[in-house]
């Protein structure tokens, strides 16, 4: 068995080639065969570091961290399961074997709120231990209702414990950019869109059709198949494949948002885990987020094409696939 | 255009219809013919997500409508007396499901989205004719209600429900003759307003639509 250490999530974006497959999920390549990140063996246990920092005791910190990994436990579409392990003295971050949440203080990644790192079996992909780190140097609030100015940490704990479970970031999400090159949330439906709501906002505590298709689609409980069904098709601009487009299908009976990327060469693209019935397809460039929130950079990802919408309803049904369809950009 | 052929036709067969002779009294009817549904919208659903703000944020807006379609229809009835008919009835049509898009937050082009669907009916109705007999015109008033199975484009998904209906209409008889195995030939007309509950219609509820038959009958 052979084992690494894997960066923080920005360096794992990974790009399954597998049309069957759904959602980024988190992964690596070796010698050119692509491995997405998993636990093997659940519940997951983890223990939460004895350490105080401004605004929350080591107990705040537990029980926080704790309500995070029960919103992630009742999905009922997906097997997996946390178990806490109790308060450790141990730190966060350091290859001990065994998965650690807990505070770092990083004044210097002014821009980084937490960030999530594993250690991985590089045969088979298994995620052996992964580790949860908050940046002390922002503010932290673990009040019922948020604190003004104060990030929350529950909603933060929600996100990372996603990238713990395996995936990767969302696009669903509508940022502005900020004069100091910065990006301002205007809206998400995804708890794992990759830019954090404004300090003091609690939304992020609640998970989203995206997220829960997501994990469903990793770790699928018993008839999430069969009930469920997916979208696959590809995206091209001028007859030529578009990788890294955003495609967004939505059901107009739930008015639920479920989104995946156009993953390869040929700009095929699937989501799965979506509920049967008819749904509109929406595409759009990545623009929201920097593309290396997504995506590891080595294939340029494509931009410059105005949002579009397909113009069939695509219907998904039980247990089976929408039939491939082709959706038609054009430039700006 | 096919409601207008719908209505030439059933004025040219008027035109030509041979008077009818005294009136009989058919137990036994069936009848074929043409059936027009108007639109109706079926459902609006605005894509949002969740606004920093405390507001939610409009990505895009959809508002989605089951077109008009003209298909066909055929009923078997059973008079139960002189002004008293039950009927079985089946109509078949494919209207197209249209999706309006718009609104979008990135200034994305407004869009319809389309599919097409198999649309089966079978209805119970009651009949209540408005005169005993003795005339050639015989107005009447109907009812009813049956069970909608409507096939999502490529045959991928089954939506059922129910319908509803109620109207009023005209049978002309062109033909009646008391001897013959055929009691009476002729033509029906009918205005309802259609309601149909769940089936394709996103937020699955109840839509209602006028419609119009058109159809000739035989009397045994």
């Amino acid at each position: 068995m052979r084992l690494a250490w894997l960066g923080t999530v920005g360096t794992l974006a990974l790009a399954l080639a597998t049309p069957a497959s759904a959602y980024l999920k988190l992964g690596f390549e070796v010698s050119g065969r692509q491995i997405p990140l998993k636990w093997n063996q659940t519940p997951i246990r983890y223990f939460v570091e004895n350490r105080a920092v401004a605004g929350v005791s080591p107990s705040d910190f537990q029980a926080a961290v704790a309500r995070a990994f029960a919103t992630w436990d009742a999905v009922s579409t997906s097997t997996v399961t946390f178990q806490s392990a109790g308060l450790t003295s141990s730190e966060a971050g350091i290859v001990d074997g065994q998965t650690t949440l807990g505070f770092v203080d990083r004044p210097d990644l002014d821009r980084v709120v937490a960030t999530t790192s594993f250690i991985v079996n590089t045969t088979t992909g298994e995620i052996v231990e992964s580790d949860i780190v908050f940046n002390s140097a922002f503010p932290w609030s673990v009040s019922p209702s948020g604190v003004s100015g104060q990030y929350d940490l529950e909603s933060i704990a929600l996100h990372e414990i996603g990238h713990l479970s395996g995936l990767s970031h969302s696009a669903l999400g509508e940022t502005e950019l900020r004069s100091d090159g910065t990006r301002r949330v205007l809206g998400s439906e995804a708890v794992m869109f990759p830019i954090a709501f404004p300090a003091g906002n609690i939304d992020g505590r609640k998970l989203k059709a995206d997220d829960i298709a997501g994990i469903s689609d990793v770790y699928p409980a018993q008839g999430f198949a069969a009930a469920t069904g997916s979208v696959s098709g590809r995206v091209t601009k001028d007859g030529s494949p578009v990788f890294g487009a955003h495609i967004v299908a939505f059901d107009l009976g739930r008015g639920s948002l479920v989104g995946n990327f156009t993953l390869n060469a040929r700009g095929e693209f699937s989501i799965a885990g979506l509920s049967p019935g008819p749904h509109v397809i929406r595409v759009e460039p990545l623009d929201d987020a920097p593309p290396d929130s997504f995506f590891n950079g080595s294939t340029p990802v494509e931009t410059n094409f105005l949002v579009g919408f397909f113009e069939r309803l695509v219907v998904v049904p039980s247990g089976g696939d929408s039939g491939a369809i082709e959706v038609k950009v054009r430039s700006k | 255009m096919s409601a207008r052929l719908t209505a030439f036709t059933f004025v040219c067969l008027v035109w030509f219809a041979q008077s009818a002779s005294a009136q009989t009294f058919s137990r036994i009817e069936i009848g074929g013919g043409f059936a027009s549904i108007g639109s109706s919208t079926v459902g609006s659903q605005t894509a949002t997500e969740t606004g920093s703000s405390g507001s939610p944020l409009t990505l895009f807006t959809t508002s989605t409508a089951l077109g008009w379609s003209t298909g066909l229809q055929a009923s078997a009835g059973v008079r139960l007396s002189r002004v008293i008919q039950v009927e079985g009835a089946m109509s078949y049509a494919k209207p197209t499901l249209t999706t309006s898009i718009a609104k979008d937050f990135e200034n994305g082009p407004a869009t319809n989205a389309t599919e097409k669907i198999r649309e089966l009916t079978i209805q119970v109705n009651g009949i209540v004719a408005l005169s005993a007999g003795g005339s050639r015109f015989q107005p009447f008033v109907s009812g009813g209600l049956g069970y909608l199975r409507q096939l999502h484009e490529g045959d991928t998904l089954l939506a059922t429900g129910r319908t509803f209906q109620a109207g009023g209409g005209v049978r002309i008889l062109l033909r009646s003759d008391s001897q013959g195995r055929v009691d009476r030939i002729g033509l029906r007309g009918d205005v309802r307003v259609l309601a149909r509950t769940r089936g394709v219609a996103p937020d699955g509820g109840t839509h209602t639509a006028p419609a119009f038959g058109a159809s000739v009958f035989f009397g045994f």
